[in-house]
């Protein structure tokens, strides 16, 4: 079943064509690197889909309802969710908090107050579990602001974990994280996508984490998809890779 | 399971309900000893629903009201009107009267206010206030104007206190107060520790996170500046029946100053803060009136505060408690 169907999805700021007939198809339970030079349209193609901006033109599909002029709070409610490019968590929560208050607001207990906190053993014991899928439990009630940058993204993408998406868009998860540390980060992600089985669509910057775990890639470039298919065909095209070195380490 | 949420010193209930247990076995010593500083305990207790709901706001849901003056006066006038009008002195109807009027005040301008934050929260609340302070003061045919509204000893649940002494009248008003803040601090404890409380604090830290993990954030802010507002209120009726007159002061810029003062002083953010603000807060300035530029020693000690303890008093016995413990282990 398709999860995400893009038609011809155009959105231009002034003069600049950030995405430009976009059309990309999603089936359930797919992983889908995007890669590309800056300015590319990655960023906007998340911003599109999780109703932070709207296109100009074309449809957005979800499990085959229009969901083009939804705002954002209706499609996280669909099981929509996405993370940012810089970490973006609530910064003087311990890392447990963080992720609890995202349980809770998925069990729509967000504006519950007539229990307090310790009374919800159902949704603390599900932030327990996912804390240790992502094998945080150590710092789990450490400040956030206290524990590594690449921990930190990684708490960033357990609170979008926590809403139990349907489809999660990761914006450049290893951004801004050590080099060595890049790798550990993407495996633990990835292994998590594949144990919850959820459709994925990653930003990447980075072309040699892309190459080594993706499956599918999408490849923009001037806010057009100029190849989408299996690594090895990417991996392959000359032209391609002309345009990612050009854009990326020139 | 993990114990995770762990409460530090001062955010747990124990700790506060012990504070305020230990004012109110002081209170009768101190008031034999010198009355005077028995009415400033009173004063203490009656202010602290109105920090406790300004912190709500300030502390834990991330918005500056420069304004909260505005629901201490739409309590304290609810009381001058059920009385002018209706000759109400029970000072249950006055609570229940302004618990609605605050209500319905929160739920009119609410809506408009929680779509901004930062300094346009902050000044707006201030305009909003002060357009209601004038509308007291020039309407002096309702509302007396500065004369205000006098009104008479309240009665507790059809009991006059009409023929009691001084003393014994403000013993009654003092344990009366004491015992209904032991229920509001309880309350509003298990607000800021319930699921709803934890949402407030992740749209103070991160705003757009919040709404996409699904917080309609302005609806929570609402349901914070609501609650908030009747706590500011109850405080309004408590102070008006403690003076026994109703005038525009009470909702003038400069109470608006004082509650947060004395929130900051006591610590936000740490739940047991503007508990001791309140009383710390009123000693000071008690102290502070026999000099004749009062106004500028509090304004020192403003900066000091700011300076030298910007956690506040409970943040600064948090650390001390901190050093005392670790200090004992290592003693063994």
């Amino acid at each position: 079943m398709e999860v995400l169907k893009l038609l011809k999805v155009k959105k231009s700021f002034g003069g600049v064509r950030a995405l430009d007939n976009i059309s990309i198809a999603l089936s359930e339970g797919e992983v889908v690197m995007v890669i590309g030079p800056n300015g590319a349209g990655k960023t906007t193609l998340i911003n599109v889909i999780s109703g932070y901006l709207y296109p100009d033109e074309g449809r957005i599909m979800y499990m085959g309802e229009d969901i083009t002029r939804y705002p954002p709070l209706e499609r996280v409610g669909k099981g929509i969710v996405r993370s940012f490019q810089l970490v973006n968590t609530f910064d003087k929560l311990t890392v447990y908090e963080n992720i609890l208050v995202s349980v809770l607001s998925r069990k729509k207990y967000q504006y519950a107050f007539r229990k307090i906190l310790d009374e919800y053993t159902d949704a603390l014991e599900e932030t327990e579990n996912i804390l240790k899928l992502f094998g945080l439990s150590d710092e789990a009630d450490e400040n956030i602001m206290s524990i590594s940058y690449g921990d930190r993204k990684l708490v960033d993408v357990a609170i979008s974990f926590a809403l139990n998406p349907k489809l999660i868009m990761l914006d450049e998860p290893t951004s801004g994280v050590a080099t060595k540390d890049k790798d550990n980060i993407m495996e633990k992600i990835l292994d998590v996508i594949r144990k919850t089985k959820v459709t994925s669509i990653i930003i990447e910057h980075d072309m040699d984490i892309v190459f080594r775990y993706g499956v599918r890639i999408i490849v923009m470039h001037q806010g057009r998809i100029i190849a989408d298919g299996e690594v090895e065909e990417i991996r392959k095209n000359e032209e391609i890779k002309k345009v990612l070195l050009g854009g990326v380490y020139a | 399971m993990v114990e995770r949420l762990k409460r530090f010193f001062g955010d747990d209930i124990k700790t506060n309900f012990i504070f305020l247990t230990i004012i109110a076995i002081l209170y009768p010593i101190i008031y034999v000893f010198s009355p005077g500083w028995g009415v400033v305990l009173g004063h203490g207790v009656t202010w602290i629903s109105a920090l406790l709901g300004f912190n709500l706001l300030f502390g834990y849901t991330g918005l500056l009201s420069f304004g909260h003056a505005l629901f201490l006066g739409v309590g304290a006038y609810t009381v001058g009107f059920m009385y002018k009008y209706l000759g109400i002195n029970n000072i249950e109807l006055h609570l229940l009267g302004g618990i609605l009027s605050s209500t319905v005040v929160a739920l009119i301008i609410g809506p408009i206010v929680v779509r901004y934050t930062r300094i346009f929260f902050a000044i707006f609340m201030l305009a909003i206030a002060q357009i209601l302070w004038s509308l007291y003061y020039k309407f002096y045919w309702v509302t007396g104007g500065t004369d205000g509204i006098k009104i008479p000893r309240f009665s507790i649940l059809g009991i006059s206190l009409e023929k009691l002494d001084f003393a014994t009248y403000h013993h009654v008003y003092f344990y009366f107060v004491t015992g209904l803040t032991f229920i509001l601090v309880y309350i509003m404890w298990r607000i800021i520790n319930s699921p709803f409380g934890l949402t407030l604090k992740s749209i103070r830290d991160n705003e757009t996170r919040a709404r996409f993990i699904g917080v309609d954030i302005y609806r929570a802010r609402l349901y914070a500046f609501i609650i908030s507002a009747i706590y500011a209120s109850i405080t309004g009726v408590l102070a008006v029946n403690h003076h026994r007159l109703v005038t525009p002061d009470i909702a003038y810029w400069t109470t608006s100053g004082k509650v947060v003062f004395a929130t900051l002083l006591g610590g936000a953010r740490i739940f047991i803060g503007p508990i001791v603000g309140s009383f710390v807060f009123h000693i000071i300035e008690s102290f502070a009136m026999k000099f004749i530029y009062w106004q500028m020693v509090m304004g020192i000690l403003i900066i000091a505060i700011v300076i030298l303890m910007p956690g506040g008093i409970a943040h600064l016995a948090r650390t001390l408690v901190d050093v005392a413990v670790s200090h004992r282990r290592r003693g063994g």
